[in-house]
């Protein structure tokens, strides 16, 4: 940190507060509006008539010779950008405002040849009017040379005088701006071929410019000072980066031990230096040249300056440090891909069986709608709009039934229907096949009409749940039309063996022929839990439920049927008589002879007792044949009740006699 | 004046004409559009000389020089000045005010009266046989066609919460008959990118890729047509979130995250609604794009439930196409980095097998790619050739950075030093389908297939794919 009044800046939290602006950057195309962002800026204020100077390296950010502490996300990010930028160092100058930070931003953002090309981050922003921070770039040190090598080197040599450092050949040619190719044509000519002499020579001629130059005060205290002379009058390019280039154009064996050299010494800074201005590959190439304990630096060097041994391509990039590095890094992330692709060229299995996978996951097109039901009934929770998806799935099963196509129309509601649905939902499905069954009916009765249908159809309406039961209950009792009445109680005789409760419900319905059509589906549907529901309507008013209540109890519970048979066999009506005294001929029940027995003498079966007598005679055990002769041989009886039955059991006999 | 100008042109000429189906002339909104328009008009006309637009094979030309792009972009209403028997527009100098009325009421039908303004000056040109359509008209011209299909369909479902699939697979089918006559075209076709009506363009770039992935699967084009339409329609449910939330440029807070995330269900409904041939998958697709691999993402699917493989061979398009397009939450990346996003989240958020086969079909530089090559020269890659590694791409700019005829080159990956985002250097991949040579050279390129009968043959270890797979990936493509 330099400048005065700055000593309250912690140069970690405004490199924290850049971070963030710079993160909020990324994400917003109007940073400067978001509330992070103008947070970010406030906190640049400590700044206020003060400065703050960073030196960006490969995956560090030092200030004042203290290399910063850098988490991840928005300041990670942000130092490599300043770094693909190749910025060397950053310097805010009292607060820099929202925009002013912006422009910076948006420069960074900015693809770094395209900018460099145009002039560099620091024309920029000069151009925008952004004072408040300076930028020194590595590359365009260099690209204002235009004088040729030599007439530098005079002008070095001038400005060197008799006080000057003693510098080899090489390290004038390179301090006065030579190129990266002249100098290593020097070097081999000099060295005359010899690896071992090159090596020699480029590491004395490079250890030989770096003491001249930390001579002339380049250091981290003064650097500030010294950057802005360079920015304004760049003289020569960096001759780390003609040492860097140069190192390329010699022997690969000279190379090796040139690296062998400097890794040894890699710990101090003039070294490491030019060592961070290799990419890993560039290295790695370098590598199968080192010998043993080389190469067991190299890998410690690599060590020191990646974040993580298996990181990614941008976490590689700290790698590297001079814009050609960049790119390397770049291509190395293509060869990443490269490689898997190159896995992939042996995957023709793998791959070729998802042709055949997908075709088969999809060739069941029905399955596949069933499933996107299931789910869109699981995963929609606003109710107006599962009310809406309920109607329309409603309609296609109508569309499935009126296309005759029964089984499409039981998947469809199997698949809406079969599951764990909340309540309220369920509720919702029930409702909406009610509505459709309502405004659809006619496509129901229509598809019924086929006898074949039936049985399908009434599967499918008994999916429709309670509800729709009780709808088709309320359908027949206002049919009017005795054939659709039959139809109708046909479907119903498959709803009700899934849902009696609603067609018990009818047992109490005011009009008779309601309860008989109700009762008649009962006992076709059958069932020992029909029989309580039923019993009672033995007794009821209308004779017609009577006859049907006896005709349905009586199969479903031949032994609790016979004592209301018996009984209406002395019915008022003719036709509940003549009923019971059928069902009691067929009936098997071990009971009716007892109950006949009783019955014989009951003197509520006053007009019913010659039917009685016949049915025991024609049960024909001995315990009936007993009953009737023991009463036919009464002698003296005094009440009419018993006398009538002698009479009774007296014809019977005889009769048969 | 160049192609922009025409299309600013052609969307202010296409802004009035909706103004004044609306309202009488010289309603305010009338008058702004056309005050407008003419401006667009002024500013597209050349003070020396004359400006040629032409319209002929479903596209436009300015000066003899095929539009690719525009035609892309305005074929409603190319089909508006087509039905008018419009086949040039020619603006000589500053446009006159009154002639540019003259020349809109007649393209509206609001008058029979043929334009005889000087400024401008309707067929008085005519193109010549040189100015063709391209090798790949009736694909861009389908291509424009699904868009068209699916705008009508967005306002048919915003107004009427309905829409019918008899015209969607219809277009479909045709898109996939030219897609997969020239699947390299397709690929480099799916680069267009519109900002204005991102979710059409997107759409249809998505049912391409899925299309290409598909037949470089091997599936044939009864097996594309239900996986496209599903491609195409999968973000059809974001008719339901209002504009400013889809377009919010922020975070999005939970109410607005809330409503984001209905739009596969919304979509799905809309299509089950809808019925008809092969909905079932389209709307699996649509219901379940952004259910992920290892089974968050929404809608969740339940405990062990995995997307479809019809859905998760979308999803991986369908982000990819996201990822490159520009949004107004956050910026393109380029197609390199897109596949890198793509591996990371092999595994977790892709199906590994469909991200593996996605990144053999595109290649580690994707048609579209614009890379500057370590010599400085800027190429855009055009296609891939199975029988050949090297990269094919067309040169457009120089090492120092001056624009060039465009020139074909194949050029090795060692030689790409950077890849840059097409819009930031403005170029747009998709018009080299028209350049000369290109199409020739897309024809002639047999479109990579994967070899079915390989089965047993072992290739990535999934697992180690797995380990390496990023489970929390960013949001970034959520959203989309």
């Amino acid at each position: 940190m330099s400048g005065s009044g700055a000593r309250m800046a912690d140069p970690i939290e405004i490199f924290d507060a850049l971070g963030i602006g710079w993160g909020v950057h990324e994400l917003y195309p109007d940073p400067v509006r978001q509330t992070a962002f103008v947070s970010a800026v406030n906190r640049l204020s400590v700044l206020q008539d003060s400065s703050i100077t960073y030196e960006v390296g490969a995956a560090t950010i030092s200030c004042e010779g203290e290399e910063l502490a850098i988490e991840r996300g928005g300041t990670a990010r942000l130092s490599l950008r300043l770094f693909v930028h190749e910025i060397e160092w950053i310097e805010l100058i009292g607060q820099p405002s929202a925009e002013d930070l912006n422009q910076l931003f948006k420069l960074l953002a900015a693809d770094e040849h395209s900018t460099r090309n145009e002039g560099g981050i620091t024309a920029a922003l000069q151009a925008g009017n952004v004072w408040s921070i300076q930028v020194t770039q590595r590359g365009l040190l260099a690209e204002a040379i235009e004088q040729p090598w030599e007439e530098r080197e005079a002008e070095h040599e001038s400005d060197a005088g008799d006080g000057g450092p003693r510098a080899s050949r090489l390290a004038r040619m390179v301090t006065s701006g030579a190129s990266a190719h002249e100098v290593a044509e020097a070097m081999l000519e000099e060295s005359a071929g010899d690896p071992q002499q090159i090596a020699d020579t480029f590491c004395e001629a490079y250890r030989a410019v770096y003491p001249a130059v930390e001579q002339t005060g380049v250091n981290t205290e003064s650097v500030p000072e010294l950057l802005a002379v360079y920015r304004h009058t760049p003289k020569t390019r960096p001759p780390v980066d003609t040492f860097a280039e140069a190192f390329f154009l010699i022997p690969v064996d000279a190379r090796a031990r040139i690296l062998s050299d400097f890794l040894a010494n890699r710990t101090e800074g003039l070294h490491s230096l030019l060592l961070d201005q290799f990419a890993g590959l560039e290295l790695a190439e370098l590598a199968p040249h080192l010998n043993e304990e080389t190469f067991k630096e190299l890998v410690g060097y690599a060590r020191d300056v990646v974040d993580s041994e298996s990181g990614s391509a941008d976490e590689l990039l700290p790698l590297v440090s001079a814009a050609r590095d960049v790119k390397v890094a770049r291509r190395s992330a293509a060869d990443r891909i490269r490689e898997m692709i190159e896995g992939i060229g042996g995957l023709g299995g793998a791959t070729g069986g998802l042709a055949g996978r997908l075709r088969k996951e999809t060739a069941d097109a029905d399955g596949l709608g069933r499933h996107v039901l299931r789910l869109l009934m699981e995963v929609e929770e606003r109710p107006d709009h599962f009310a809406r998806f309920v109607e329309s799935w409603c309609r296609r099963i109508s569309s499935a039934v009126a296309a005759g196509e029964l089984d499409s129309a039981l998947a469809l509601l199997d698949a809406g229907t079969n599951g764990e649905l909340s309540i309220s939902k369920q509720r919702t499905i029930e409702a909406g096949l009610v509505e459709l069954l309502r405004s659809d009916y006619a496509v129901f009765n229509q598809a019924a009409h086929d006898p074949a249908n039936r049985a399908a159809l009434g599967e499918l309406l008994a999916g429709f749940g309670e509800l729709a039961a009780s709808h088709l209950m309320e359908r027949l009792t206002m049919e009017e039309d005795p054939a659709t009445r039959r139809i109708l109680i046909g479907l119903l005789v498959v709803v009700g063996s899934h849902h009696s409760k609603p067609i018990v419900r009818f047992f109490k319905a005011p009009e008779w022929y309601v309860v008989r059509n109700a009762v008649t589906i009962a006992g076709k549907v059958g069932g020992d839990h029909w029989v309580p529901h039923l019993k009672p309507l033995i007794e009821h008013a209308d004779h017609r439920v009577v006859v049907e209540a006896l005709r349905a109890l009586t199969p479903l519970a031949p032994d609790e049927a016979v004592p209301g048979l018996v009984k209406s066999l002395a019915h008022e009506n003719e036709r509940v008589r003549e009923t019971s005294l059928l069902l009691l001929k067929a009936s098997t029940s071990p009971v009716r002879q007892s109950e006949l027995a009783r019955a014989l003498t009951d003197r509520s079966m006053d007009g019913a007792r010659t039917e009685i007598a016949e049915l025991l005679f024609e049960l024909g055990t001995p315990e009936s044949l007993q009953v009737l002769r023991q009463i036919a041989h009464k002698a003296l009886l005094l009440s009419s009740t018993r006398r009538d039955a002698r009479r009774a059991a007296r014809e019977a006999l005889r009769s048969t006699a | 004046m160049n192609e922009s100008n025409v299309q600013e042109f052609l969307k202010s000429l296409q802004a009035v004409l909706g103004q004044l189906n609306l309202y009488p002339a010289n309603h305010p909104n009338s008058q702004t559009a056309l005050h407008r328009g003419w401006e667009a008009s002024c500013r597209l006309a050349d003070s020396d000389e004359d400006v040629v637009i032409g319209l002929k094979g479903y596209a436009y030309f300015l000066n003899g020089e095929l539009l690719a792009y525009t035609s892309l972009m305005y074929a409603n209403l190319y089909h508006d000045l087509a039905a008018r028997e419009i086949e040039t527009i020619t603006l000589a100098g500053a446009t006159d005010a009154t002639d540019y009325r003259a020349f809109v009421r007649y393209v509206g039908s609001h008058t029979e009266d043929f334009p005889t303004g000087q400024s401008i000056r309707v067929n008085e040109s005519r193109l010549t046989d040189g100015e063709d359509e391209s090798a790949f008209a009736d694909l861009r011209f389908s291509y424009s066609g699904v868009v068209g299909t699916l705008r009508t369909l967005d306002h048919r479902v915003a107004r009427e919460g309905s829409f019918e699939m008899g015209p969607v697979m219809q277009a479909v089918e045709e898109l996939i008959d030219q897609a997969l006559n020239a699947s390299g075209a397709a690929l480099l076709l799916s680069t267009v990118k519109s900002h204005d009506e991102y979710t059409f363009y997107h759409s249809v770039n998505t049912c391409l890729m899925a299309v290409a992935t598909g037949q470089y699967l091997g599936l044939t084009h009864k097996d594309l047509v239900p996986i496209g339409a599903g491609a195409m329609l999968h973000d059809i449910g974001k008719v339901a979130i209002s504009s400013q939330v889809l377009n919010h440029p922020g975070r999005l807070d939970r109410e607005q995250w809330k409503e984001v995330t209905i739009h596969p269900q919304e979509g799905a409904q809309a299509i089950v609604a809808a019925g008809g041939p092969g909905h079932e998958i389209a709307a699996t697709i649509a219901l379940e794009h952004h259910a992920r691999f290892d089974g968050l993402g929404y809608p969740r699917l339940g405990t062990d439930a995995v997307p479809h493989l019809a859905s998760r061979l979308v999803a991986v398009s369908d982000v990819y196409d996201a990822i490159t397009t520009r949004r107004s939450y956050r910026r393109a990346e380029t197609p390199h980095r897109a596949l890198q996003i793509l591996l990371q989240g092999a595994g977790g958020a892709f199906d590994p097998d469909i991200v593996k086969t996605f990144i053999s079909l595109m290649g580690i530089f994707p048609p579209g790619s614009v890379l500057r090559l370590l010599s400085g020269e800027l190429v855009v890659i055009s296609h891939h050739r199975a029988d050949s590694e090297e990269l094919q791409a067309v040169m457009v700019s120089t090492a120092a950075g001056e624009s060039i005829e465009p020139e074909l080159v194949a050029v090795s990956v060692d030689q790409v030093a950077q890849q840059i985002l097409a819009e930031s250097v403005g170029i747009e991949p998709a018009t080299l389908l028209e350049q000369a040579g290109v199409a020739e050279q897309i024809l002639a390129s047999s479109a990579p297939r994967v070899d079915e009968g390989a089965i047993e043959r072992s290739g990535i270890d999934e697992e180690a794919l797995k380990d390496q797979a990023t489970r929390s990936l960013s949001s970034i493509f959520e959203r989309d």
